[in-house]
């Protein structure tokens, strides 16, 4: 459904002087004339800079589930996972006119965003004496359904390329990338659980992370 | 040309590794260096495929409505620079939220600052529910009556000079109940016609600010062709846009609550939408009041 005022009717512009007087329709944004449901994620980021509450609707509503697994799969604890989560988002809301489409897609934006959240979180209840009770990493592609089938087909099909990407770096390289995304351990506990000296870890971390990144370039 | 040792350094910076000090000395160097700052978001394109493998999950419900909450709040919050004097009852919640915000304010936007305002203003709502409460069953009484008047000017086909009586009896007790809550933000609202074909339609909005709930009803409003729904909208300063609070059969009157938060209605607007109502006016406004 279209955020757009119609321009022919009679009683429009009462309602325009009621909201913006004087304002006229011809101070419409050309870009809100593009119906929401069809705006580019990094319209919408454009668009929520500048204060737009329905593509910040727009944005929570196609983003929302992948992100809340993200935090989920982090944080084991669904009220942290909630904390975080909105604190994620209010971050896209304050500060989306940071995003720079120059380097990174807006998903990747997104998706540092809340990871960076989530494992702050992590590190603080470490800090509260709580511990990391869950660091052990999983199986790096769990697949599950969207909850909104209508965005199913783009995310199935890009999680299809990242576990193609995942698949083509080295299990030890995919192993230390794993550990250091997820856990929050220092690289000095990533290299001890897993038995390598320093060194080694750091080389694998950089290889698997180039690696990915050169696959993954342009498709996310 | 960058090295093996600054792609490493890169690396480890992209996934929160590297400690403060050289965190801090990466930064600077990424701000100098639009070479690195390009391979940064190489690395995080990399390390974000591991975000892609976590199982998405739909949040609750409500968690969006906390959110949208959270936003609002912050638009309220910078306002209370400008909100009067209205009372011990009244200003304590916002003396609460001022001493946050100072406090927040050494912080420079600290990210913990939204989250503790948040929880304030939770503790607020929760103390005004309970004076709340006892107001709604005042602000039943009340509707009753609203009721039982607009019946009888819908019978007599007009608004006459008797309802009109009738409805300043009903504001004046909405604003007794607000003086005696002042936490309590009920306004009431007459949209006037502005039909040419129908200059006696009227309709009454109770709105309460606080539940983000309200009551309309109507008089003398014809009804809507099969294709067409009247729809309700309340232009808050919150936003640019009226905000919807649905569509609604006029010869039912409506209990409304708007798609989003808002802080202050200004205004009401009825406007005739086709079916099912739009998520922005295209239509005529039929009635409009404050």
């Amino acid at each position: 459904m279209g955020n757009v005022f119609a321009l022919s009717d009679g009683y429009t512009p009462l309602l325009y002087s009621l909201i913006h007087a004087p304002a006229t329709p011809s101070k419409l944004r050309m870009s809100e004339t593009v119906p929401i449901e069809d705006a580019s994620e990094a319209a919408l980021l454009h668009r929520v800079a500048k204060g737009d509450s329905l593509a910040f609707d727009e944005v929570y509503r196609r983003w929302s589930p992948m992100l809340y697994g993200l935090v989920c799969k982090i944080l084991d604890d669904p009220k942290e996972a909630e904390d975080a989560l909105q604190e994620g988002f209010l971050h896209i809301w304050n500060k989306a006119g940071s995003y720079d489409a120059q380097r990174s897609s807006p998903t990747t934006w997104a998706y540092m965003i809340f990871r960076n959240k989530a494992i702050d979180r992590l590190r603080a209840r470490e800090r509260r004496g709580r511990g990391m009770e869950r660091i052990a990493v999983e199986e790096p592609f769990q697949a599950a359904p969207m909850a909104d089938p209508e965005d199913g087909a783009e995310s199935n099909e890009r999680r299809q390329v990242v576990k193609q990407a995942l698949e083509s770096i080295p299990p030890d390289q995919r192993e230390a990338v794993s550990l250091a995304f997820f856990t929050g351990l220092t690289q000095t506990e990533i290299a001890e659980r897993l038995g390598a000296p320093l060194g080694t870890v750091k080389a694998r971390i950089r290889r698997g992370l180039m690696k990915l990144g050169e696959t993954l370039k342009g498709k996310l | 040309m960058i090295g093996e040792h600054t792609e490493e350094e890169a690396s480890l910076y992209v996934l929160g590794l590297l400690p403060p000090e050289e965190k801090r000395r990466f930064e600077a160097a990424m701000e100098a260096n639009a070479e690195l700052a390009e391979l940064v978001g190489h690395l995080e394109t990399g390390a974000a495929a591991l975000a892609w493998t976590a199982p998405p999950r739909v949040p609750p419900p409500a968690l969006r409505e906390r959110i949208k909450a959270s936003i609002a709040a912050g638009v309220t919050q910078q306002r209370t620079v400008v909100v009067p004097f209205r009372g011990i009852k009244t200003w304590i919640p916002w003396a609460i939220a001022a001493c946050i915000a100072i406090w927040a304010g050494g912080i420079a936007f600290n990210r913990y600052h939204l989250q503790l305002l948040t929880n304030a203003l939770l503790i607020r709502e929760h103390n005004q529910q309970v004076e709340i409460d006892g107001i709604s069953t005042i602000r039943n009484g009340l509707q009753d009556r609203l009721n039982a008047t607009l019946a009888r000017a819908i019978s007599e086909g007009k608004l006459n000079a008797e309802l009109q009586t009738q409805l300043d009896t009903v504001r004046g007790q909405v604003a007794d109940l607000q003086a005696r809550n002042a936490l309590s933000e009920v306004k009431l609202a007459t949209l006037a016609s502005i039909m040419k074909d129908n200059p006696q339609a009227v309709a009454v909005v109770a709105w309460d600010l606080t539940s983000q709930r309200g009551i309309l009803k109507t008089v003398n409003m014809p009804a809507a062709q099969p294709d067409k729904d009247y729809q309700l909208w309340i232009i808050a300063p919150d936003y640019k846009e009226p905000v919807s609070a649905g569509v609604f059969d006029p010869t039912k009157g409506a209990n409304f609550a708007p798609v989003r938060p808002i802080s202050k209605a200004d205004k009401f607007a009825i406007s005739l939408e086709k079916k099912g109502g739009s998520s922005a006016p295209q239509g005529p406004i039929v009635l409009v009041g404050e």
